[in-house]
């Protein structure tokens, strides 16, 4: 198979796959619902989906997880919690983090 | 327990009321309604307007998707994809995270059924966020569902499930839905055919994907309601951490599953000391 077209094969294959993977439970829930036994649970998906996309990213630092005072970005993003929780305003969340990032970087490093 | 006729049509018309943003509060058997008493909501919006408010939802965070999008065109390419093929990945495959991922493995000439596969899981997250919307599309069309998951994305999800959740203020779910995902779409199509035909790129010194968890973080604080939600973000907080380690998402992966099952069992633990 030339490189070419394995690397067509890559892209639709695993796009279809993508396609099923998102519509799995708009699809399997359609027509009857959710099972009442699962509505509680999926509540909580939100909030851990969320906190497991922020938590790594707070914690990176060069390569390695760093939970300390040095770590900029965990620092920014205690600043982008109280914004967070004082404003509620996504747009302020974004201003103060990435001020504090900067900020925090530059006298740390 | 069988339903009549008349709650058949009653159970219809309230999805549809539900899907236009009224409240029905429902007393339900195991697979649908049995009692219902429809709460007086807000007007219900226009399209367009519910469709605006969608867009303005996502605005902050497409700051953010920009420079990604700018990378994934940029390695795309220097993995050496091409022009169509670098654009056609974004519109097919249309998930940051694996694209990046499977331009690296491919620039290192990793197999056809092994960069598939990469992709694939760290793309499962998807079922996750499928699961957590359904409900709210389960009145739609297929042909809308299949739609809506073709835009499913991590940021289009997180602004929809927080608006659907906390009471759509009659806003219509699917025009939000909408506004929020396709204009996410646009940015990120855009972005990659920047990245990819005029080689755009944002130096990483400037630490721009910062921006994407920092706007998770700031929807995060909208889904902690109480203290089962913080019990569910918490667990799944550490969880993420201990699985840095681990590739592909399969940390996101465990981290989500651990923090419902944590959000359950606080539900739970409250109830029964409630009961005593």
């Amino acid at each position: 198979m030339s490189a070419d077209l394995k690397t067509w094969v890559i892209i639709i294959v695993a796009g279809l796959g993508t396609f099923l993977l998102r519509l799995s439970f708009f699809a399997l829930f359609g027509n009857h619902g959710v099972p009442r036994a699962l509505e509680r649970p999926l509540t909580y998906i939100p909030p851990a989906v969320l906190a497991a996309l922020v938590a790594p990213a707070l914690v990176k630092h060069q390569g390695a997880a760093l939970i300390a005072a040095h770590n900029p970005r965990l620092l920014a993003g205690c600043v982008a919690a109280l914004v967070t929780w004082k404003t509620g305003s996504v747009l302020w969340t974004l201003v103060a983090g990435m001020a504090g990032f900067w900020i925090f970087r530059a006298i740390l490093t | 327990m069988r339903n009549r006729p008349g709650d058949l049509r009653e159970m219809l018309a309230d999805r549809a009321r539900r899907d236009n943003g009224a409240r029905v509060d429902t007393q339900g058997g195991p697979w649908g309604i049995v009692g219902r008493h429809e709460i007086q909501e807000a007007s219900i919006q226009s399209p367009q307007q519910s469709f605006l408010a969608g867009t303005r939802a996502i605005a902050p965070i497409l700051l953010g998707v920009v420079p990604f999008g700018l990378l994934v065109g940029l390695t795309s390419m220097a993995a050496g994809l091409g022009f169509v093929q670098s654009l056609a990945s974004s519109v097919l495959i249309f998930a940051a995270a694996a694209q990046l991922a499977a331009a690296e493995l491919m620039s290192r000439g990793a197999s056809l059924s092994v960069v598939v596969l990469t992709i694939l899981v760290i793309n499962l997250r998807f079922t996750m966020y499928s699961a957590s919307l359904a409900p709210h599309f389960n009145t739609l069309k297929l042909r809308w569902r299949f739609l809506f998951a073709y835009l499913l994305t991590d940021q289009a999800y997180a602004v929809s499930i927080i608006h659907f959740e906390n009471r759509s203020q009659g806003h219509q779910k699917r025009w939000f839905y909408l506004g929020a995902a396709a204009v996410m779409w646009a940015i990120y199509q855009g972005s990659t055919a920047l990245g990819v035909l005029v080689g755009a790129n944002v130096p990483a010194a400037w630490g721009l994907d910062f921006a994407i968890p920092l706007s998770f973080l700031a929807l995060l604080g909208k889904t902690i309601k109480g203290r089962s939600s913080l019990c569910a973000a918490a667990a799944a907080g550490v969880v993420s951490i201990v699985g840095i380690g681990l590739p592909h998402n399969l940390g996101l992966i465990s981290a989500g599953l651990v923090g419902v099952l944590a959000g359950v069992v606080a539900e739970g633990r409250r109830r029964s000391c409630q009961r005593t």
